[in-house]
């Protein structure tokens, strides 16, 4: 073990080398419209931004300030989010109002040499519709700098300088567009889509130098309520535009619109693909001892015939993996191989801590020891094994292909059933934790109000009792904020299990959060089990129980839920009140090899309504997730209430991806769900899927490419 | 430059939603803060150490130690040698950056960002004092995690006598330059090699976002 006491910082801190930017793509991209939207200025193009590239835009347009989430889901669809407020909204000194809206564009040609790209796109196609419209573009680019665009929209898109709809030829029922009957919002306008009028549009852009794009365009949109209304008269279709993007990460936009006012944008654009900070900061890695002539005549190690031998190898072997960011568990020595079994606690990739572990064995291991069997450990189940030679490690080390290589020369698969029979050490591992942090609760884009929050400290704690068995709580104490409290704003007419938050919200002494006893543990080989007693969640406690198969190189498992829950009380102590209810899922897991996570659950919900959840992730390699997820349950649209059925847009980002240090945190946020009673799960942590994904197949496969990091 | 501009914003973000915070080590507000913090000031500017640097104060250093500077970054570090195995020898700075060497050439580099994950150098080490061409390879990790294997064309010049100085002894050594390129990037490293073949001093590119160090060996 010669090295390690010489291998510095493992406690670095510094960052004394700090990164720096890479330079800015230069093929031409679109700029963001007012609508938040790749386009011109309020009109849309055939263009499609980056592949995964995220937009949020603030658009100030007239009476109207939008705000616009869009994500590029695939090289050619992508889908927006938008939380407009729009003043005057009944008439000239009268109130705002706040509306939601979706859109979704496909862009079902690529531009050829003579032929331009070619988009569809509906823009506001769920719910109250103010903004609906939809579209037919195409834009040619000429010498990569000028871009014309030309297209036909209809709704709003189609009330400046209309003409009867073309599609009419097909069935006359194009002809016209009704009135949008919403109910209670949140379901597709089918019944409208491309009907009524359409209109032309069309325009241009001009890239005048690396930073500064010149726009102009004729809207085919005729502020036909506004100017009905009173609230604002365009004078002219033709809009100008300038926008400036002097670095990749934004762009601001000014207009003159409709010859009348000015607009502005701003633009924060978000590349999940490209992670600045790269490898990042993470310290480096003991280097591989490769076990020459001069290693074998020079170096001498611990006998692990022996009881003290194994123990001081142990020992040496747990301190340098602690120093890299894992905790050793246990080390089984075979002939001529080891099982190491750790806790991955710093790195969101598994073969990251894998290859560290492998490289510290070769220093640790007599010379006769050639394979390692490397089992992470979650919740003190062992969740795979991945199997890797030292003489690969040897030869592989520093080498282009390595990572290639290395993994194709790994076997991975379950962990070993039982612990064998041969010599073992175990390490000691920490038990106990605690952490006490700020803590804000978010809701954003409410109907009523753009941004509520709920701030507060809480004081957690876990104590694992054994490895598998861990006692945790947190409670919490409020510091004020404009979340709603007490009557619910819009009651649903099921029973009230999260429309109440309110009465939980008002409360200003501590409150328990949770403070449950879980217990985990492998019926089969690939089969993992989770039961929760206890405080479950602020609103409902009781017992949670799960079932998941999920086989280590497996695209697909299959979970099992059963909760037996009561409703807390709304102080958040230890009393509950009247309601209880049994809830259950099955669930499937799919991960899709192009880089999109599909989930259905079926079965009971928290009101007691039966249905499905679905939902789709697109999952980056990197860690980086934006989805979305929709719940179709028997609860009717009115007893629903406002939306309809629960939905919900949700963005989770790696916390290495912008720190640059290791971490295995995320930050998550969901976007636009409006909270019911229909469709609702309880929230309990420790959920079986999330527990052993990392560490299997395939993510396993997708991180592979730190091995060597 | 101090921070990039995106990870000011997306730990602004990030500050915004923090309650995924874990138990286990350092509210993640605090390194959130921290990063905006250094971003914000431009704190954590690391220097060049260089100047100051002199045969006397390098007296302490035992074995090989190297002295490396990143131009774009307009710092250096003091690095010793941590391990020499077939695969390299390989130099760490206190603060756990590494660089590893065949003969004097990089080999791999971690902890900059940019890392050079893997590299074969032997064509063009075996083409030293030729002007013949020899092909490198480059692995570089992606901010997806993967790899991207990068393939360089290079040209060697005929080696030319040029004495130099390290921190005040002198050395009788040629200097050799590979001009490299693919279809994205081209470099021009220089190397000082003495009689007895040892890279005394070198200029080496790295990979785009870290660009070229500086290396002296004491």
């Amino acid at each position: 073990m010669p090295h390690f006491s010489r291998l510095p910082g493992l406690t670095a801190t510094a960052l004394a080398l700090v990164l720096g930017a890479p330079a800015m793509a230069q093929e031409q991209v679109p700029t963001y419209t007012l609508y938040g939207t790749p386009g011109l200025i309020e009109m849309p193009t055939a263009q499609s931004a980056p592949d995964g590239e995220i937009g949020l835009t603030y658009g100030a347009v007239l009476d109207q300030r939008r705000t616009t989430f869009t994500f590029q889901v695939t090289p050619r669809i992508s889908g927006s989010f938008r939380y407009s407020r729009i003043d005057e909204f009944f008439g000239p000194g009268e109130d705002e109002t706040y509306d939601r809206s979706f859109d979704l564009r496909v862009r079902v040609l690529d531009e050829s040499r003579y032929l331009p790209a070619v988009a569809v796109g509906l823009q506001d196609f769920l719910g109250t519709g103010l903004l609906s419209g939809e579209y037919v573009v195409a834009t040619k680019t000429f010498g990569g700098r000028v871009a014309v665009t030309g297209g036909l929209g209809w709704g709003r898109l189609g009330s400046q300088g209309g003409f009867e709809n073309p599609l009419g030829a097909i069935d006359e029922r194009f002809e016209v567009r009704p009135e949008i009957d919403f109910g209670e919002g949140g379901t597709v306008n089918d019944d409208v889509l491309f009907r009524g009028d359409a209109a032309p549009f069309g325009g241009v852009s001009v890239k005048l130098t690396d930073t500064l794009t010149f726009k102009a365009e004729y809207s085919s949109d005729a502020y036909a309520r506004e100017d009905a209304l009173g609230t604002f008269e365009p004078s002219s279709p033709v809009n100008f535009g300038l926008t400036y993007r002097p670095r990749k990460e934004f762009e601001l936009g000014v207009s003159y619109l409709y010859g009348e006012e000015l607009g502005i944008s701003g633009t924060l654009i978000l590349d999940p693909k490209s992670r600045e900070t790269v490898g990042g900061q993470d310290i480096a890695p003991l280097p591989v001892l490769v076990r020459t002539q001069d290693v074998l005549a020079s170096e001498s190690w611990e006998d692990p015939s022996t009881a003290a031998g194994r123990e001081t190898i142990t020992g040496e072997i747990g301190q340098a993996m602690k120093g890299e960011g894992m905790t050793l568990v246990s080390l089984v020595f075979g002939d001529r191989q080891v099982r190491v079994r750790y806790v991955n606690d710093d790195f969101r990739s598994y073969p990251q801590g894998m290859g560290r572990i492998a490289r510290i064995l070769t220093h640790g291991l007599p010379p006769e020891y050639e394979l390692f069997i490397l089992e992470p450990v979650e919740k003190g189940l062992p969740v795979s094994s991945v199997q890797i030679r030292r003489s690969d490690m040897e030869r592989l080390e520093n080498r282009p292909g390595a990572t290639q290589l290395s993994y194709d020369r790994s076997v991975i698969g379950p962990a070993a059933a039982a612990p064998a029979l041969a010599p073992r050490e175990v390490y000691e591992i920490p038990r106990f934790s605690w952490n006490i942090a700020p803590d804000l609760d978010l809701s954003a884009f409410d109907a009523s109000e753009p941004l509520r929050a709920g701030l507060g400290v809480e004081l957690s704690s876990s104590y694992a009792i054994r490895p598998n068995l861990i006692v945790s709580g947190a409670i919490r104490q409020s510091l004020g904020g404009n979340l709603e409290e007490g009557d619910p704003i819009r009651a649903s007419g099921l029973e009230p299990v999260r429309t109440n938050v309110g009465f939980y919200n008002e409360v200003d002494t501590v409150t328990l959060k949770d403070l449950t006893l879980a217990y985990y543990f492998k019926p089969g080989q690939e089969v993992f089990g989770r039961v929760t007693a206890g405080y479950l969640e602020r609103m409902f406690g009781g017992v949670s129980s799960e079932l998941l198969w999920s086989p280590v190189n497996s695209r697909l498992a299959l979970g099992l839920e059963v909760n037996a829950v009561q409703q807390r009380e709304f102080e958040q102590g230890l009393g509950f009140q009247d309601y209880d209810v049994v809830t259950g899922h099955v669930s499937a897991y799919y991960d899709f090899d192009n880089g999109f996570m599909g989930q259905v659950d079926m079965g009971r919900y928290l009101a007691g309504d039966t249905g499905a959840t679905v939902s789709l992730d697109r999952e980056f390699d990197n860690g980086f997730r934006v989805g979305g997820y929709f719940t179709l349950t028997d609860a009717t649209e009115e007893d629903f209430g406002e939306g309809s059925f629960d939905k919900g847009i949700r963005i989770s980002i790696p916390v290495d991806w912008f720190l640059g240090t290791p971490s295995r945190r995320t930050v998550s946020t969901n976007l636009s769900s409006l909270t019911r009673d229909g469709g609702q799960r309880v929230r309990v942590g420790g959920r079986l899927y999330d527990t052993v994904k990392g560490g299997q197949n395939p993510d396993l496969s997708e991180d592979w490419g730190r091995f060597w990091r | 430059m101090a921070l990039g501009f995106a990870r000011s914003v997306a730990a602004g973000l990030a500050a915004l939603t923090l309650s995924g915070c874990s138990t286990n080590d350092r509210p993640l507000f605090v390194d959130v803060g921290t990063t905006l913090f250094q971003g914000l000031t431009g704190q954590n500017q690391a220097v060049d150490l260089r100047a100051g640097l002199t045969r006397e104060a390098l007296k302490p250093v035992e074995g090989t130690a190297i002295v490396v500077y990143i131009e774009e970054r307009g710092v250096s570090a003091l690095m010793g040698e941590l391990i020499a195995t077939p695969n390299g020898r390989t130099f760490v700075t206190s603060d756990g950056i590494s660089l590893t060497f065949e003969t004097g050439f990089l080999k791999s580099t971690r902890g900059l960002g940019g890392d050079l994950m893997g590299a074969e150098t032997l064509a063009v080490r075996q083409a030293l004092g030729t002007t013949g061409q020899a092909v490198r390879v480059h692995d570089y990790l992606t901010g997806e995690d993967g790899i991207e294997q990068r393939r360089f064309t290079c040209t060697l010049s005929t080696p030319v006598r040029e004495p130099i100085v390290i921190y005040e002894i002198q050395y009788q050594t040629a200097r050799i330059t590979e001009s490299c390129s693919d279809e994205r990037d081209s470099f021009t490293n220089d190397y000082w090699i003495d009689a007895q073949g040892v890279v005394r001093k070198s200029r080496q590119w790295l990979s785009p976002s870290v660009g070229y160090l500086e290396i002296e060996r004491i």
